[in-house]
C-alpha cells in the first residue's frame, strides 16, 4: 500500500514523533495514526503536542485537510478545500450523514478520539470504494483488538485548558482473553465561552459533549470473529457564535456488527462484512440569543442503515481488494417559526422533506507490486443511487419551485483512478489521475429555504441536478535519508457540473435579515488545485524541524474564485527530546487571503502568525505509564480569524493546557 | 323451536342490517358536515348544515335539507330558493350569495353559499327568507343566522376608484396547504340590495407573510373570471403554514387601477385577503 501513500493517507503533523518515540511502548489508547502499511512504527497519542484535544484539532494538523469553524465545537472537516458534499466522511466505513441543515454536526462532531486507532485519508478518487465523492475521503478508523490473553487493562485521562475553562476527563477499561474482548470507553467534555485575542469573549462558544463506547468481539471459530459495538454520543448546550443560533441537543447512536473471516483461503487474505444503523437527533435552539426576529424550533434527524462487505485476494503481485457497499440514509428536518403576535399560528415547513437515499455500489482495487521500484494501483467503482422524497407535503413544496418534480430521482455513478509509484533510493516519485462522480447532497437536491448566514442567503435545493463530475490528477515527490526528507506534492480537480447556489432575484428570502434566495444550480466548471511541501531535518536523534507549506487555488469557469480555499500557510516545529523529556516549540500562520470569494460573501483575512510551546514528561513502567503534558497555545495572544472562520469569528487567544494519563496496560497493539 | 330461533335471529340481523344501512345513507348525506341549526314552520322543518359549527365572515357553503313534517321524509324534488339579509339599524342589504340547488350525488342534499359582509352584533343580525317550493305551493321560514367574525380577513369591501362597491371575498383554498394551491376569489358589484359577480376587471394577487418580513412566494398566477362559476380561478403558492396575507390589486381592463395598490417596503395594499393555516 505504500504505492498509495502521498496520496491516499494524509500523514498527521506530528507524524515527527515518529523519529522521536519509535522505541517506546505502545498502549493504542487514544491514539491517532496515520495508517501506514509500510514497516513504520504506530504514531502514539501521549505524544502530540495537546494529548487530549478534540478530533478538529488533530485533523486540523493533517495535510490537505481544513476545518471550517463556526464555533468552539463540531468543526466541518474539508479535505482538498472541499466540504462535506464533496468528500465522504466514514466511521469504521459506516456512513453516516449530519442531521443538521446547517453543517452544525458533521459526522466527526459524533466521535471521540479516544475511540478511534487512526484517520485514514483517501484524495481524490482513490478514495471512493463506498461512497462516491469527489476530493476524497476521510475513514475514521476506531481502535482494533486483538484475542489475548491480555486480561484487565485500562487508563485514566485528565485535561484542563485555561481559556473557557474547558475540562476533558476520559476513562477506559478493558479485558480481553482468547475468545473473547470487550472495551468501554467514556470521555466527558466541558467548555465555556472562550476568549479570543486580546481578551476578547466570544458569547455562545460553550459545549458539553458526552461520549461513551463500548466494544464486544467473539471468536466463533478459528479465525473467525464477531463484534458489535456501540457508540453513544450525547452533546448539549453548544454555542455557535458564527451561526445565528445553537443547539440543545446534538444525540448519535451509532452501532454495528462485524463479521471477520482471515486466512480463508491462501488467496484470500480476509474477508469484513459489516452491517451497521446510527441515528442521529439534532436541535436548534435560539432561545438564549438576544433580539432574535423570530423564535424558531429546527430539529433534525437522521438515520442510516447500511452493508459493507470486502475480500481482500492476494493474487501474486497484486492485492485485490473486492468490495460491495449499500446503505439507506433517512434525513428529515423541519423548521416551525413563531410569530410575534400570539394569535398568530406558528409557521412551519419542512427544510428536509422526508428525503430517502438508497445507494447499492461495487468497488474493486488492486494495489500491483510489480517490483521493489515500480508499483501501479488502480481502482473502479460503480453505484446506484436513489432519491425519494417520501412526505407528500415536501413533495408538493418542491412543487413550488419546480412543478415537474418527481417523487424519485435515480443516478449511476462510476468512477475509476489509477497511480503510480516509483522508488529508489530514498527518492520516490507518484502520479495518478482518476474520474468520479458524486449525486447532490440532500441540501443541494431538496433543500428548502435553508439560510447560509456566511452568504446571507437563502437556499433551495434542486431535485433536477446532475451529476458532478470531476477529473483529478496528483503528483508527488520525495526524498529521504536519514536526516533528511522532503515532500513536494500537488493535485489538480477538474469538476464539472460544479454544484453552487446562484442567486435567484425573482425569490423572496424567507429568513428575516437574509439577502436573497440562491438556488442550486451547476456551472459547467471549476477547478480546484492544492500543493504542500514538507521538509523535515533532524539533524541529531534527539532534535528535529519540521515544516509544512500549503497553498490552494480554486476557481469557477468565469475564473471567479471559489469560497473556503486556503490562502499560502505554513506550520513550522521544533522537537528537542532529552531522557523522560521532550519539548516543542510551533509556529503556525497563513498570508493574507487575497483570493477570496466576494459572490459568496467572503471578505479578506490578514495574514497572522501564532507561537506554542508545550513539554511532556513521561513514566514508563513495566505495569503502568504515566503521560503528563503541559504547553501554552498562542503565546502572544493575538487576535486572528481565517479563511475557515465562518463570518470570521476569532480564533481562541492564550491558551495554558495540561493533561495527564495514567495507563495500566500491558502492551497490545493490533492492526 | 329451532325454527323460531333462527327466525329470531334473523329478524335481529335485519333489523340490524337495515338499521345500519340508513346510517350509512344518512351518513353519506352529510358526512363531514355539521349541522348548524334547524327550523320550521307548520309543514316544514328545514335543516341547516356547515362544513363548520357556526356563520362566519366571508365565504361560507350552506346545506339545507328538509323534511316534510308530516310524512317525516327528507325531501328529493323541493324547489328552494333564499334571501340572506342583514337588517341594520338604518337599513337592510344582501349579500353575494348563490341559488339554493340540490347537489350532485345526493338524495337530499340541497347547497348554496353566501359571503357574509359583516357579522353579527347585538343590535344587528342576519337572516335568510327561504321559500320551499312543492307541488306549486310555497311554503317559508326566516331562520336567523348567526355570523361571527372570521379569525382573518376573508372578506373585503370597498369603493372602487370608479365610485362603485365592491366585495372580494377569499373562496378557495379552504384547506390551504404549503404547495401551489387552486386560488379561487370571488368579486362581486353592489346593484342596489343585491350583487353580480364582476367579469371584466382582473386581480393581481400578492401573497406575503407579515411575520416574515413580508416573505412572498414564486409560482403564483393571477386569478382570471371563470363564467363556470363567475369565479375568479388562478394559482396561490403558501411556501410554509402560518399567516399569509393576499395584497390585491384591482385593475380594469384598461389597466386602471380600480382598487388597492402594490405593495412597497414599508406599505401593503390596502385591499386584502388573509389565509392562515
Ligand atoms: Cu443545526
Amino acid at each position: 500500500m505504500w504505492i498509495f501513500r502521498r496520496y491516499i493517507l494524509l500523514v498527521l503533523w506530528l507524524a515527527i514523533a515518529d523519529f522521536l518515540f519509535a522505541q517506546e511502548p505502545d498502549t493504542s489508547f487514544t491514539s491517532l495514526n496515520e495508517i501506514v502499511v509500510s514497516a513504520k512504527p504506530v504514531l502514539d497519542y501521549k505524544s502530540q503536542t495537546k494529548p487530549l484535544s478534540s478530533l478538529d484539532e488533530y485533523m486540523e494538523k493533517m495535510t490537505n485537510v481544513g476545518l471550517i469553524k463556526r464555533g468552539n465545537y463540531a468543526w466541518e472537516p474539508m479535505l482538498n478545500s472541499m466540504a462535506s458534499e464533496r468528500i465522504a466522511v466514514t466511521i469504521d466505513g459506516m456512513h453516516i450523514f449530519g442531521a443538521c441543515t446547517d453543517k452544525m454536526d458533521p459526522v466527526t462532531s459524533y466521535v471521540e478520539v479516544s475511540n478511534l486507532k487512526e484517520i485514514n485519508v483517501s484524495s481524490g478518487q482513490s478514495g471512493a470504494s463506498s461512497r462516491p465523492s469527489i476530493g476524497g475521503s476521510v475513514d475514521l478508523v476506531r481502535n482494533c483488538h486483538e484475542y489475548t490473553s491480555s486480561g484487565w487493562s485500562g487508563a485514566v485521562n485528565f485535561g484542563a485548558e485555561s481559556n473557557a475553562s474547558l475540562v476533558s476527563a476520559g476513562a477506559k477499561v478493558k479485558y480481553a482473553n482468547h475468545l473473547f474482548f470487550t472495551e468501554a470507553n467514556f470521555m466527558f467534555r466541558n467548555a465555556d465561552n472562550y476568549k479570543a485575542g486580546k481578551n476578547t469573549l466570544v458569547n455562545f462558544s460553550q459545549f458539553t459533549k458526552h461520549n461513551a463506547s463500548l466494544t464486544a468481539g467473539v471468536k466463533v471459530a478459528e479465525s473467525q470473529t464477531l463484534t458489535a459495538s456501540l457508540i453513544v454520543d450525547n452533546a448539549t448546550n453548544i454555542g455557535y457564535p458564527a451561526l445565528p443560533m445553537d443547539v440543545s441537543l446534538a444525540r448519535a447512536f451509532i452501532t454495528s456488527l462485524e463479521h471477520t473471516a482471515k486466512a480463508i483461503s491462501p488467496a484470500i487474505e480476509a474477508w469484513n462484512t459489516k452491517v451497521y444503523f446510527n441515528t442521529l437527533k439534532h436541535i436548534m435552539d435560539d432561545t438564549k440569543r438576544p433580539n432574535v426576529a423570530i423564535h424558531m424550533d429546527m430539529p433534525g434527524n437522521s438515520e442510516t442503515y447500511g452493508l459493507l462487505s470486502n475480500a481482500i485476494v492476494n493474487v501474486k503481485k497484486h492485492k485485490f481488494i473486492f468490495g460491495i457497499s449499500g446503505y439507506y440514509n433517512r434525513s428529515l428536518a423541519e423548521m416551525t417559526m413563531y410569530p410575534k403576535n400570539p394569535l398568530e399560528k406558528p409557521m412551519f415547513m419542512f427544510t428536509w422533506p422526508d428525503i430517502r437515499t438508497l445507494y447499492l455500489g461495487l468497488n474493486t482495487k488492486d494495489h500491483w507490486m510489480i517490483n521493489a521500484h515500480h508499483h501501479l494501483n488502480y481502482s473502479l467503482h460503480a453505484g446506484f443511487q436513489q432519491n425519494k422524497i417520501a412526505d407528500e407535503k415536501g413533495l408538493q413544496s418542491m412543487e413550488i419551485f419546480y412543478p415537474k418534480a418527481s417523487p424519485t430521482k435515480n443516478r449511476f455513478l462510476y468512477g475509476l483512478q489509477a497511480g503510480y509509484t516509483f522508488e529508489k533510493n530514498g527518492f520516490e516519485v507518484t502520479f495518478g489521475s482518476g474520474y468520479g462522480e458524486r449525486a447532490p447532497s440532500v441540501s443541494e437536491g431538496y433543500g428548502f429555504y435553508l439560510f447560509n448566514s456566511f452568504d446571507k442567503y437563502d437556499y433551495i435545493g434542486n431535485p433536477d441536478l446532475k451529476n458532478e463530475k470531476s477529473v483529478d490528477a496528483n503528483v508527488g515527490f520525495v526524498y529521504r535519508n536519514n536526516k533528511v526528507k522532503v515532500n513536494v506534492n500537488g493535485n489538480y480537480f477538474h469538476i464539472f457540473n460544479y454544484i453552487i447556489g446562484a442567486i435567484n432575484p425573482a425569490l423572496s428570502p424567507m429568513t428575516i435579515g437574509a439577502t436573497g434566495v440562491r438556488q442550486y444550480t451547476q456551472l459547467p466548471f471549476a477547478q480546484i488545485a492544492n500543493a504542500n511541501l514538507e521538509l523535515s531535518y533532524k539533524p541529531i536523534w534527539n532534535l528535529a524541524f519540521k515544516g509544512l507549506f500549503s497553498y490552494s487555488y480554486g476557481t469557477d469557469n468565469k475564473q471567479a474564485y471559489l469560497p473556503l480555499i486556503r490562502p499560502f500557510s505554513f506550520r513550522f516545529n521544533v522537537n528537542y527530546t532529552i531522557k523522560s523529556f521532550d519539548f516543542e516549540v510551533a509556529t503556525e500562520g497563513a498570508a493574507k487571503h487575497y483570493a477570496y470569494s466576494e459572490n459568496y460573501g467572503e471578505t479578506a483575512t490578514s495574514a497572522y502568525a501564532i507561537l506554542n510551546l508545550s513539554a511532556g514528561y513521561k513514566l514508563l513502567l513495566p505495569q503502568y505509564q504515566l503521560y503528563v503534558k503541559v504547553g501554552v497555545e498562542n503565546i502572544a495572544d493575538t487576535y486572528y480569524t481565517t479563511y475557515a472562520d465562518w463570518n470570521h469569528i476569532p480564533r481562541r487567544g492564550r491558551n495554558f493546557f495540561v493533561s495527564l494519563s495514567f495507563v495500566f496496560d500491558k502492551t497490545n497493539r493490533c492492526h | 323451536m329451532k325454527r323460531i330461533l333462527f327466525m329470531a335471529f334473523a329478524v335481529l340481523l335485519l333489523a340490524v342490517s337495515s338499521c345500519k344501512k340508513e346510517n350509512n345513507n344518512k351518513a353519506s348525506e352529510t358526512e363531514d358536515l355539521t349541522q348548524i341549526q334547524e327550523v320550521s314552520n307548520a309543514n316544514f322543518s328545514v335543516e341547516i348544515w356547515g362544513v363548520k359549527s357556526g356563520f362566519e365572515t366571508g365565504y361560507n357553503d350552506i346545506y339545507f335539507r328538509v323534511k316534510d313534517k308530516t310524512s317525516g321524509v327528507y325531501l328529493q324534488d323541493a324547489s328552494l330558493s333564499w334571501y340572506p339579509e342583514m337588517h341594520m339599524m338604518s337599513m337592510s342589504h344582501s349579500c353575494p350569495n348563490s341559488t339554493i340547488a340540490k347537489m350532485n350525488g345526493k338524495q337530499t342534499l340541497y347547497k348554496a353559499y353566501a359571503i357574509f359582509t359583516m357579522a353579527t352584533n347585538a343590535t344587528e343580525y342576519w337572516d335568510a327568507k327561504i321559500d320551499i317550493t312543492k307541488n306549486g305551493e310555497v311554503s317559508t321560514v326566516i331562520p336567523v343566522l348567526n355570523v361571527v367574525a372570521s379569525s382573518t380577513k376573508k372578506v373585503a369591501s370597498f369603493t372602487g376608484s370608479d365610485s362603485k362597491k365592491y366585495i372580494l371575498a377569499y373562496i378557495e383554498p379552504q384547506k390551504p396547504k404549503a404547495a401551489v394551491n387552486d386560488l379561487v376569489l370571488g368579486l362581486f358589484l353592489k346593484n342596489g340590495m343585491g350583487f353580480d359577480a364582476v367579469q371584466n376587471l382582473n386581480i393581481e394577487v400578492d401573497p406575503r407573510m407579515p411575520s416574515m418580513n413580508n416573505h412572498s412566494s414564486p409560482g403564483n398566477e393571477n386569478p382570471v373570471f371563470n363564467p363556470s362559476d363567475n369565479f375568479y380561478h388562478g394559482k396561490l403558492s403558501l411556501t410554509m403554514s402560518g399567516l399569509w396575507k393576499l395584497n390585491l390589486i384591482v385593475k380594469n381592463a384598461n389597466n386602471d387601477i380600480i382598487g388597492g395598490k402594490a405593495v412597497t417596503q414599508t406599505e401593503d395594499s390596502n385591499l386584502y385577503l388573509e389565509v392562515e393555516f
